[in-house]
């Protein structure tokens, strides 16, 4: 696997497989970008071939000082957000930001824990259970991959961007504040607040298609074990 | 520290961002919490998840128009 200089100096001399590598390798983070920005889908990737057609125009005079994926993201945002006005949509992240993190969101449906006149005021009434078919597998099953994928287009709009971002797309905080022109405290927010949501939905879905077999075995509820697809009282000390 | 303030800690916790009197707190917890334990292990298997997503395939049209307009380039000089 080529690096992204090798390919940006073989881009240069004009080398039609390491274009064709750049524009797949990129094509999943500079769409949901450009998403953001316009109205629909199709725009949006207009907007990433707008994009591809400034780099070659520019890749000449490309010097390397900024790294290309802070470059070509410029590129992408200029072209989206020039779109978005044209498209009356007008849309800023930080607006959409500031009412993400304005309001109170808690991580976790407050019914999971205990009430406050229990003896474990805000300690799991509803354990979260593993979700792995054995304890040993690291993997998720095919089912669940597709129920967690599915969570992320569930996500408010600002929170969706920076959990593509920053865990499909792996970019730093750093990165992502710079691209999104946002703090620490409200990356980490709407980070925070995506992946709080992407793993309540797929529990979620172990709660439900759980609920039959629990149901049939609701004699070993109220147990203080947590086993594999059994609720259990947990009785943890703070 | 309770469960519930685990559960809103925890990514400042993977992040590397806690001051270290709640750092220590949480790690507390966590040693004596399996639920907890739980809900750490789903966040770090949801992040692992989706950092193997499959990536997005560009469209096929869109590809080919872009083909286009690389091989006009490169004869343009």
């Amino acid at each position: 696997v080529l690096d992204e200089q090798q390919l940006i100096e073989r881009l240069k001399a004009r080398d039609e497989d390491a274009f064709v590598e750049l524009v797949e390798r990129y094509y999943g983070y500079l769409l949901p970008l450009a998403d953001f920005y316009v109205s629909d889908r199709a725009v949006a990737e207009e907007v990433v071939q707008d994009a591809w057609l400034a780099v070659l125009k520019g890749i000449d005079r490309f010097e390397g000082r900024a790294a290309f994926k802070t470059w070509i993201t410029q590129i992408v945002m200029n072209l989206a957000r020039t779109r978005g006005v044209r498209d009356s949509r007008m849309v800023s992240f930080s607006k959409f930001s500031d009412e993400e993190t304005g309001r109170w969101e808690p991580a976790v449906d407050p019914s999971q824990f205990q009430m406050a006149n229990t003896d474990y005021p805000d300690h799991w009434s509803v354990a979260p259970r593993p979700w792995n078919a054995s304890p040993e597998s690291q993997l998720l099953t095919s089912e669940t991959m597709t129920v967690l994928y599915n969570a992320v287009d569930l996500l408010p709009e600002a929170q969706r961007l920076v959990l593509t971002l920053r865990d499909i797309n792996g970019y730093t905080p750093e990165e992502v504040c710079n691209i999104l022109s946002i703090t620490e405290t409200n990356q980490r927010v709407l980070l925070h607040r995506a992946r709080s949501k992407v793993r309540g939905i797929v529990e979620d879905h172990y709660s439900n298609s759980g609920k039959a077999n629990r149901e049939s075995r609701n004699d070993l509820q109220g147990t203080d074990r947590v086993d594999n697809g059994l609720p259990g009282r947990v009785l943890a000390a703070s | 520290m309770t469960c519930k303030e685990l559960t809103e800690w925890i990514t400042d916790y993977l992040e590397g961002c806690l001051p270290q009197a709640e750092n220590e707190r949480l790690e507390q917890h966590l040693s004596d919490c399996e639920a907890c334990q739980t809900y750490l292990y789903q966040m770090r298997l949801t992040m692992k998840a989706l950092g193997s997503k499959p990536r997005v395939e560009i469209p096929a049209a869109l590809e080919s128009d872009l083909l286009k307009a690389f091989r006009n380039w490169k004869l343009s000089g």
